[in-house]
């Protein structure tokens, strides 16, 4: 709000420079935003925090200002020059609905010479930010500026059986209000209306039919006090911010109305704009009660941390306009002045003295007391491990925008149906872009890669642990293992909210390593990612994850896996767990992204890998005893997963066999169609003694004849 | 005879040190001592000589075979080093050609950001604690003192779910669903994605990152609150960071403050990113009000609670010198990737010698 320098010294003449009027302003807690100009010329820029709509105005400053700097104040000019005859024959007020409107002044102006304003008010006006109209216009905007209290003028000749009415509107009643607009009110709008018709959305604008012209000869000149609330609700399903309007909602007091309907016809008879009609017409069902609070200085210093002496407090309270009534005990009893309604209770008035008394005064200390026991979540520290080794193996972090839309889903082949079912929806979305939360870490993860595509760059690898938003199913309690358990929850509104399961999400496009002069570098395939998933599970401490040839839309058919987990193996249900997938993208996915070079993604469930794993694994006992190597290459379907040959191998070999590593496999001429071979290194060792050569040939070949019996599996000599 | 033997002798050494390869003087070892060899051939033929003669000349021939081998072995020793020498030179490389680097993913600054301040908070016995981002709407506003349809919604441009279900504007929520929980004394902070409707700018983003955090205790106050931020401030932005509180408004907390950090880039002398104030706004704060503390539960009259919030983009674009909050979300890679070889200790260095 722009308030020039000079106004706000005519009501506190003894102001220091505008320079340190900003400073201390500011570190009192009205802010300055900006400060341009100089000199007498200087005007502030305030930004007034939205518990003070009494700062709303230079006079309002004016008293603050005077406060901080313990300087008298000047009121501004009230007296009215009253002429003619009453304005309770020339115009009536009622109130209809008091419970949104607690008080309506309206004076009458007569022999109205419309004009320009003088020059001195233009000025203010202008260095303000508002732009001059005319004399009785530019009144009502500039008591606005002053004391804060919206004004209106209607031409009272206009106005229906020259009567007001405050009420609500009537089914299908609509007004065009000054800016030319035709406006569809409801019952629940508040109106000024005339003996047929309103005339004005009460507190946000005024009509255009009984708007004030160069014809106009006498004006009702309203100063109201609606409901904050009420005005808020019109304001806003009209869409009209006005400056009358955002004063309301803040609040303002019934006191006020007075004073701006005063404030207004004083300077309409001092500029000459038209004669004010005896006393006026004053519907107040609304006055308040005044607020008194308990102040206990012990209590202040308690929370601040101070010493600062009551008879200080009391005179910081003077200054500010609160009175202090009466004492009882140790707690004084402290009347809340009309302007000060956001002071409600013993807490708002320490502040008031801690931001008088001044918060750099006040000494910076630590909370007493060793530190309560930290809680740790083992959901982070695996989190933050998990990110370790991502980074160990080339995967740079992201952070991506939790939003995506139905296109997004859909050119990543997501089904329609379920998207739809589980997807959290915006119902006032920015744009068409975000209008829903992710269900997947796919969509933001592969958004990275095409827009990096898209700048050419096309040697991608990243990782994202973060949540994605699943609407809540039945089977899908509060605090389930695929939720999180919620802090504090225990209402059953906690059934409205969707889980939010927090993902590992890995995506590799083109080249992990940067290229070498030596080596060369190559593309990331499948087995890349799933080498990265399955350092990163080990590392977890999840032991025992197979990956089993599985399906996924996004995914190209026969290039993906689930990842599946051993449980703890007490035979339960629910034992062998999925804990998510992996996968290269499908060619037509790729292409709808623009992707030049292939991609895998893999995505994990943070709550099953945590489920999964074992936490503190037991150091094993080094091998007192040598162990023998030996090799067994077999030729197999194609169709048999080296998985289950390995498993046959480990199971054949009964105790012996401490290690199986595959490092061979072959497709070609010397193997028949629809076979491969697969090379495997096999280590015996026992834990007891040094194996014997004929112990070693006879488990060599048990595994042989397990081979081949169970997998129809040809050993090679 | 003898004379012999001294010019076979010195005939070897002459071609000994002639030899400038194992294999040369693996030739001169078979012409003197293999088994055609000069030598060995006059050690055969000792039978021909008159047999007074024999032993001494017996003698002088097996002298002069180990002078012989004593002098193949040196100039052997002398020819391994020179061809190790040569063969080490052919293997000489260009040590500035580039290493073979393992490859190693950056951390994205954000996350930095939030781990130094676990860690700074951590160490004041601040625990991390997590909630909800879609979030009713009680967390979000009316237990934080914001009544439903209400002005004072204004301040905050929401996103809303359903009637009841808002994407949480603040992790000051989260405050209150900890408190709820738990009975005082707690310490928390609260790292997380909150959401505006607020269009993208190079100061806004519909979804950003904030920290809260509290402490409830008997006892806790302003004082407190001053003493536990500046000293986050000092440890973050470096030790010679000021600070000052200027009272606020959030209808949370009561008395209200925001705290500003001399600023970081000119140290107080005034630039562009300070606006020539020499100062930053940081952060928001205050005593919590005393109706949040009702609302969990708690006695006002016996406890309080300071508690403060702050954008965790904010003070990533000014550690790092970021200058549009986008590049925080767009991760495009040549940005995500610098931060390989930025981390928190060199900023706060840096920023010192500046
Ligand atoms: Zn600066």
């Amino acid at each position: 709000m722009l308030v020039p320098y000079e106004w706000l010294k005519e009501f506190v003449p003894g102001l220091p420079p505008a320079d340190e009027v900003a400073r201390v302003l500011t570190m009192a807690g009205v802010a300055v935003e900006a400060l341009t100009g100089e000199g007498e010329d200087a005007v502030f820029d305030f930004e007034i925090t939205h518990n003070r709509p009494d700062l709303l105005n230079v006079f309002g400053l004016a008293r603050e200002a005077a406060a901080v700097f313990s300087l008298p104040l000047r009121h501004p000019e009230l007296a009215v020059p009253e002429e003619g005859g009453a304005a309770e024959g020339m115009a009536s007020v009622e109130i209809a609905a008091p419970g949104l409107c607690r008080r309506y002044i309206a004076r009458i102006v007569t022999d109205v010479k419309i004009g320009p304003s003088p020059g001195w008010m233009q000025a203010r006006l202008a260095s303000s930010g508002v732009r001059p109209i005319n004399n009785i216009v530019d009144v009502t905007n500039y008591v606005m500026l002053e004391v804060g209290q919206p004004l209106h003028a209607f031409d009272l000749d206009l106005v229906g059986g020259r009567r007001i009415v405050v009420r609500r509107a009537a089914p299908g009643e609509s007004i065009t209000t000054i800016d030319g607009e035709q406006r569809r009110l409801s019952e629940d709008m508040l109106v000024i209306a005339d003996a047929d018709r309103p005339v004005a959305v009460a507190g946000v604008m005024g009509g255009l039919e009984t708007e004030v012209s160069e014809r106009t000869k006498a004006v009702l000149l309203e100063s109201a006090n609606f409901d904050g609330v009420s005005v808020w609700r019109t304001s806003r399903a009209l869409r009209m911010r006005t400056e009358a309007s955002s004063r309301f909602s803040r609040g303002l007091w019934p006191e006020n109305a007075r004073i701006g309907v005063d404030r207004a016809a004083a300077l309409i008879a001092a500029i000459g704009a038209g004669k004010i009609a005896l006393g006026m017409l004053d519907a107040y069902p609304g006055r308040e009660a005044p607020v008194y609070v308990t102040l206990r200085p012990r209590r202040v210093n308690h929370l601040l941390g101070t010493n600062i002496p009551a008879e200080e407090m009391k005179d910081i309270l003077m200054r500010l306009g609160f009175i202090i009534e009466s004492k009882d005990g140790d707690a004084y009893r402290v009347l809340v002045p009309d302007h000060r309604r956001d002071v409600s209770r013993e807490e708002d008035l320490v502040e008031e003295i801690a931001r008088l008394h001044g918060y750099d005064r006040i000494e910076a200390t630590l909370p007493e007391g060793a530190p309560p026991e930290v809680r740790l979540d083992p959901a982070r520290q695996v989190a933050s491990r998990a990110g370790e080794i991502l980074r160990a193996c080339g995967l740079s972090e992201v952070e991506t925008i939790t939003f995506t839309n139905f296109e997004a889903c859909r050119e990543l082949r997501l089904p329609e149906d379920e998207v739809e079912r589980r997807a959290v929806k915006i119902s006032n979305p920015l744009s068409s872009d975000y209008t829903m939360m992710r269900t997947t870490l796919l969509t933001s993860l592969l958004d990275v890669l095409k827009r990096n595509a898209a700048r050419r760059e096309d040697d991608v690898a990243i990782y994202e642990i973060a949540r994605v938003y699943l609407r809540r199913e039945r089977e899908d309690a509060p605090g389930s293992a695929r939720g999180d358990s919620l802090p504090g929850s225990g209402s059953a509104c906690e059934d409205l909210l969707p889980c939010e399961p927090t993902k590992i999400g890995l995506a590799v496009m083109g080249r992990i390593a940067e290229p070498s002069w030596e080596r060369g570098a190559a593309d990331a395939g499948f087995f890349d990612l799933k080498g990265i998933v399955e350092t990163l599970l080990e590392g977890l401490g999840v032991r025992g994850a197979r990956f089993v040839a599985a399906s996924h839309p996004s995914l190209h058919p026969g290039r993906t896996a689930r990842v599946v987990v051993a449980g703890d193996g007490d035979g339960s249900d629910g034992d062998i767990g999925d804990i998510g997938f992996l996968g290269e993208l499908h060619p037509d996915v790729r292409e709808a992204l623009g992707l030049r070079k292939r991609a895998c993604v893999a995505e994990l469930d943070l709550a099953s890998i945590l489920a999964a794993r074992d936490p503190v694994p037991r150091v094993k006992p080094l091998a007192r005893f040598p162990a023998v190597t030996r090799d067994m290459a077999i030729v197999v379907r194609r169709d048999v997963a080296s998985a289950e040959v390995r498993d046959e191998i480990a199971a054949a070999g009964a105790d012996l066999v401490e290690d199986v590593r595959l490092f061979d496999v072959y497709e070609g001429p010397q193997v028949p169609e629809g076979h491969r071979s697969l090379a495997f290194s096999i280590t015996y060792r026992s834990p007891e003694r040094t194996l014997t050569d004929e112990e070693v040939e006879k488990a060599h070949r048990a595994i042989s004849a397990a081979l081949t019996e169970k997998l129809g599996a040809t050993v090679r000599e | 005879m003898r004379d012999d033997v001294e010019k076979i002798i010195s005939q070897a050494a002459a071609e000994v040190s002639a030899a400038s390869s194992l294999a040369e003087l693996d030739e001169v070892r078979v012409r003197y001592l293999g088994k055609k060899g000069r030598i060995t051939a006059a050690l055969r033929s000792l039978g021909a000589c008159p047999p007074e003669e024999r032993p001494a000349l017996g003698k002088l021939l097996n002298e002069a075979r180990e002078s012989v081998e004593a002098m193949l072995t040196r100039r052997r020793d002398e020819v391994a080093a020179l061809e190790r020498a040569k063969a080490l030179e052919a293997e000489r490389v260009d040590v500035t050609l580039p290493g073979t680097r393992p490859p190693v993913g950056a951390r994205h600054p954000i996350r930095m950001v939030y781990e130094e301040l676990e860690e700074i908070f951590g160490r004041m016995g601040f625990e991390v604690a997590e909630g909800p981002e879609v979030e009713l709407d009680y967390y979000n506003f009316e237990a934080l003192n914001v009544p439903k349809n209400h002005p004072s919604r204004d301040i905050q441009d929401t996103f809303y779910i359903s009637d009841e279900v808002v994407l949480r504007t603040h992790t000051t929520c989260v405050d209150v669903r900890v408190m709820k929980g738990r009975k005082p004394p707690v310490r928390a902070i609260i790292p997380g994605k909150v959401y505006r409707s607020d269009a993208s700018d190079p100061s806004h983003l519909p979804v950003f990152h904030q920290l809260d955090g509290f402490a409830v205790d008997e006892g806790i106050t302003f004082g407190d609150l001053k003493g536990t931020l500046a000293r986050f401030a000092r440890e973050f932005f470096g030790a010679d960071t000021k600070v000052r509180f200027r009272p606020s408004y959030f209808p949370f907390t009561e008395p209200s403050a925001e705290m500003d950090v001399s600023c970081v880039i000119c140290h107080g002398r005034g630039c562009r990113v300070c606006k020539n104030t020499g100062w930053l706004e940081i952060l928001g704060s205050g005593l919590f009000h005393p109706k949040v503390l009702e609302a969990v539960g708690y006695d006002p009259e016996k406890v309080s609670g300071l508690a403060f919030g702050m954008g965790a983009d904010r003070i990533a674009m000014l550690k790092y010198g970021i200058d549009d909050i986008r590049l925080l979300a767009e991760n495009d890679m040549r940005f995500n990737r610098q931060f390989l070889h930025i981390n928190p200790a060199h900023i706060v260095h840096a920023s010192r010698e500046g």
